[in-house]
């Protein structure tokens, strides 16, 4: 099937090329912080979150763009790796225990399903510009500006634009466009 | 429901998945859209769902694309295992999966967003012609094996179906910039919006401009420089249960082209024959999808498409008409049933010289086709057995059909082990029938030089294929995935050349020679076997590899220039591609391709060549990417085909190029 002398060109060949890939990584660190992470749904609401800053605008000052959790769950640490996305142009900060939650700073809350009396929470923030996110469709129901809802195994959103307008916030058609739900 | 989009993605009767399947690393990439596709199922396995397909599937996506430093489509499919590419001019390649690699490789079906762009006049795909701008795939799906049950006959060997973006993710302005010393000098820009709540459009134009390759043998230039100008429109809608998409496109290529045909008077029996080549043409398509329920999709697509090839020795116009209904649905809790219909319309018209010339010059074919496939849950998730058969009638070779049978077993959630037992037919073309070409001049007696011309023939059966496969993939850790197929084809019914009594003939091209015919017949005869082992390794979060081999035995029991012979394939194939993300922004990728020798005709050779590509890129601010690639850094030229009809060989040798990438 595979005379000498092809043996012998083709293990060349691939020393040659394992040699060259794998130089590589020796040459600089590598950025893992993702690696730590072991939930992938976390990650999914990590990565909306981040698009979410994209998405929202603001008024007044997003740069530092703090976003904050109230959440005992993996969700804080899944927020965290948003940090690595910072350029020059843009700052993330992440605030991940409770406290920090109510900080007046916060651009973005997320609100576990965990946390007792949700609503009221969200109602509470919306006397600030601050995008509350939580989880299923009753958070948007009771004044919360973006949830995600479960739907054939993916993560979806519901989206609550008067809550948002409210406060000051504009959101894109864009983030609008793929929500299951809007409420007006 | 993405499982039933059927012509929209190729494998969607096969492969519930695709592009979805996603490494976490690259999920702070995605946009809102993609995200809210991600199944979150598959998001820690990734291409779970494509390691469950039973089929010799590959994907090769935007991104791989952009990593190779590809810069077009025949040149990316490179990263699939068991295809062949070989590239035979600066505008010309050969590409072919599992063997057969011929100017025209007849056994392989590719379509262009479900609009098949296999040419009705010599069988095979006119590459120079097809060239949809990189920037507007979204991903190539590779099939190896036959897809005749689905996609019907010509899709003996594979299927590649080229899937561009929707006008939902290209929303915004993007051009690119990009000046190279062999391919790859162009200006692309595409915009892309709303058009209103639920609708979105995408516009875009592209000139690019190749220089020419070397002659093989004189080692001067081919002088085959060509430019190309194309232009698109996509629409896409969807709200509730009804999706519509509108695809547009026109192109105008021209090409330097060099031929060297038989000539009974120039001492060494070819003559120059220098002739600018002037394609174009274009499409417009329209497909809609409803949702009669969850399980249940109805989807209905229609196209038009033209092209023209002018040249001073001969001009081609072909149109194609199709419209086709899918429908799939469960039939029952352990059945998933897809059906179809189509009807296409071919219409043909030639104007020739002597040299290669169509009798009659124009045709108009029809051809009607339906099939079926069920695909039963033996064992639910565990143990499935897919049967369909595709039925059609063509005014080439009458009735075909076309059925197929395979099982897919599914121990766990990271093994699959499949097998399958499948007909497929290559059905005769308008050349088969209707051309002739005249091959060389010939001496018949001392100092009397003959023509030795072939001839296609009337009433010849389709060639057929019964192929059997097996295959395995694992998903071995969240980071490493392999996959293998074997496959063992069995051909019969082959066109081959069958000689002629000589005869007097006369032409104004020729005068009046003695004529030798080759006549195109049913009676030729081939196995081929081999395997295909692909592997992905994610090495670290910044590194990933992925390594391809490819065996390929081909016993051909009878050669004649209507079959390609088995020494136009390389036995032997590995690829190995490396993706490094060395610093924050930055991408290094590696591409190594070797191929193994060719032996064309008897008394000519073609060494194996090893090439390198490297490509480094920079994401230099937010939406603008500078990269800089080199590719066949390794040999200063190398030949990867024997030469087409009329043509020279030609070489391939280094060359560099720049671009610049902006989104606002």
């Amino acid at each position: 099937m595979m005379n000498v002398s092809h043996f012998s060109k083709l293990s060349k060949v691939l020393a040659l090329s394992i040699a060259m890939v794998c130089v590589a990584p020796a040459l600089s660190g590598v950025r893992s912080a993702i690696a730590s992470v072991s939930d992938p749904e976390a990650l999914i609401r990590s990565a909306y979150i981040y698009n979410f800053t994209k998405f929202v605008e603001w008024p007044g000052n997003t740069n530092p763009m703090e976003l904050c959790a109230i959440s005992p769950n993996q969700i804080g640490e899944a927020l965290k790796v948003i940090e690595n996305e910072s350029t020059s142009d843009r700052v993330y900060k992440v605030l991940a225990q409770a406290k920090d939650a109510v900080a007046p700073e916060c651009h973005v809350v997320y609100i576990d399903t965990n946390v007792r009396q949700v609503g009221a929470l969200a109602t509470a923030l919306n006397k600030r510009p601050v995008l509350t996110v939580g989880e299923g469709h009753k958070f948007v129901d009771e004044g919360g500006m973006v949830a995600f809802v479960k739907a054939d195994n993916k993560i979806k959103l519901a989206v609550n634009v008067k809550a948002a307008e409210s406060v000051g916030l504009k959101m894109d058609p864009q983030l609008l466009e793929i929500a299951v739900r809007v409420v007006k | 429901m993405r499982k039933l989009w059927l012509t929209g993605s190729l494998f969607s009767a096969l492969l519930p998945l695709g592009a979805h399947a996603v490494e976490s690393s690259n999920l702070f990439k995605m946009s809102l859209k993609d995200l809210s596709e991600i199944e979150v199922t598959s998001v820690s396995k990734k291409e779970q769902k494509a390691s469950k397909t039973a089929a010799a599937i590959f994907v090769i996506t935007h991104d791989d694309i952009k990593r190779m430093g590809a810069t077009s489509v025949p040149e990316s499919l490179r990263a699939a295992p068991g295809v062949n590419v070989a590239r035979a001019g600066a505008n010309e390649w050969a590409v072919s999966i599992r063997g057969f690699n011929d100017q025209f490789s007849n056994k392989l079906l590719v379509l262009i967003d479900g609009r098949s762009v296999y040419s009705p006049i010599f069988s095979g795909t006119f590459w120079d012609s097809q060239m949809v701008p990189l920037e507007e795939i979204e991903r190539i799906e590779v099939v190896r094996g036959p897809g005749g049950t689905v996609w019907g006959a010509n899709a003996v060997n594979g299927v590649i179906n080229i899937i561009t973006k929707n006008s939902k993710d290209t929303k915004g302005n993007h051009l690119v910039a990009q000046v190279g010393t062999l391919d790859g000098t162009k200006g692309y820009f595409r915009n892309g919006g709303d058009i209103n709540d639920h609708t979105t459009y995408r516009v875009f134009g592209q000139y690019e401009h190749g220089e020419e390759v070397k002659n093989a043998v004189t080692h001067a230039s081919a002088d085959d420089s060509y430019g190309t100008q194309r232009a698109g429109l996509r629409v896409d809608s969807a709200k509730g249960a009804n999706k519509w998409s509108l695809h547009s496109d026109v192109y105008n290529v021209n090409e330097d082209v060099n031929y060297v045909v038989p000539s009974r008077t120039s001492p060494t029996r070819l003559a120059p024959f220098p002739s600018d080549s002037s394609l174009m043409g274009g499409d417009i398509l329209g497909r809609y999808d409803h949702h009669i329920s969850d399980t249940n999709v109805l989807s209905l697509q229609g196209y038009i498409s033209h092209d023209r090839r002018e040249q001073d020795a001969l001009t081609l116009d072909s149109t194609t008409t199709e419209l086709e209904l899918t429908n799939t649905f469960k039939a029952s809790e352990h059945d998933e049933i897809t059906w179809g219909a189509a009807y296409r319309n071919t219409l043909l018209d030639s104007e020739s010289l002597n040299y290669l010339s169509f009798s009659p010059e124009s045709r108009v074919d029809n051809l009607y086709s339906a099939f079926i496939q069920d695909e039963h849950q033996l064992v639910p998730n565990e143990l499935a057995l897919t049967v369909g058969s595709k039925i059609e009638h063509n005014n080439y070779s009458g009735v075909e059909i076309q059925p197929n049978a395979r099982l897919a077993w599914t121990p766990t959630e990271s093994q699959t082990y499949w097998a399958s037992v499948s007909r497929a037919v290559r059905t005769p073309s308008q050349y088969s029938e209707d051309g002739s070409i005249a091959l060389a001049a010939v001496p018949v007696a001392p100092g009397v030089l003959g023509i030795a011309r072939q001839y296609g023939q009337r009433d010849v059966d389709a060639e057929n294929l019964i192929a059997y496969e097996v295959g395995a993939k694992w998903q071995l850790t969240d980071k490493l995935l392999t996959d293998v197929s074997l496959f063992y084809n069995d051909y019969d019914n082959m066109i081959i050349d069958v000689q002629g009594a000589p005869r007097l003939a006369m032409d104004p091209t020729f005068g009046i020679y003695p004529e030798i015919p080759f006549l195109g017949m049913n009676g030729g005869k081939a196995k081929t076997y081999g395997f295909e082992v692909n592997g992905t390794a994610d090495i670290t979060d910044a590194l990933q590899l992925t390594a391809g081999y490819s065996l390929l035995k081909m016993d051909v029991s009878s050669t004649s220039t209507f079959v390609a012979t088995s020494g136009k394939n390389p036995q032997q194939q590995v690829s190995l591609r490396s993706n490094y993300l060395f610093a924050d922004g930055w991408e290094w990728n590696n591409n190594f391709y070797w191929m193994d020798e060719l032996n064309p005709s008897a008394t000519t050779h073609i060494n194996n060549y090893l090439r390198f590509d490297t490509r480094v890129a920079w994401q230099a601010m937010d939406g603008v990417e500078l990269s800089l690639v080199g590719q066949n850094l390794l040999d200063d030229y190398h030949q990867e085909f024997g030469g087409f009809i009329y043509n020279n060989p030609v070489e391939i040798g280094r060359s560099v190029y720049a671009r610049v990438g902006v989104e606002f």
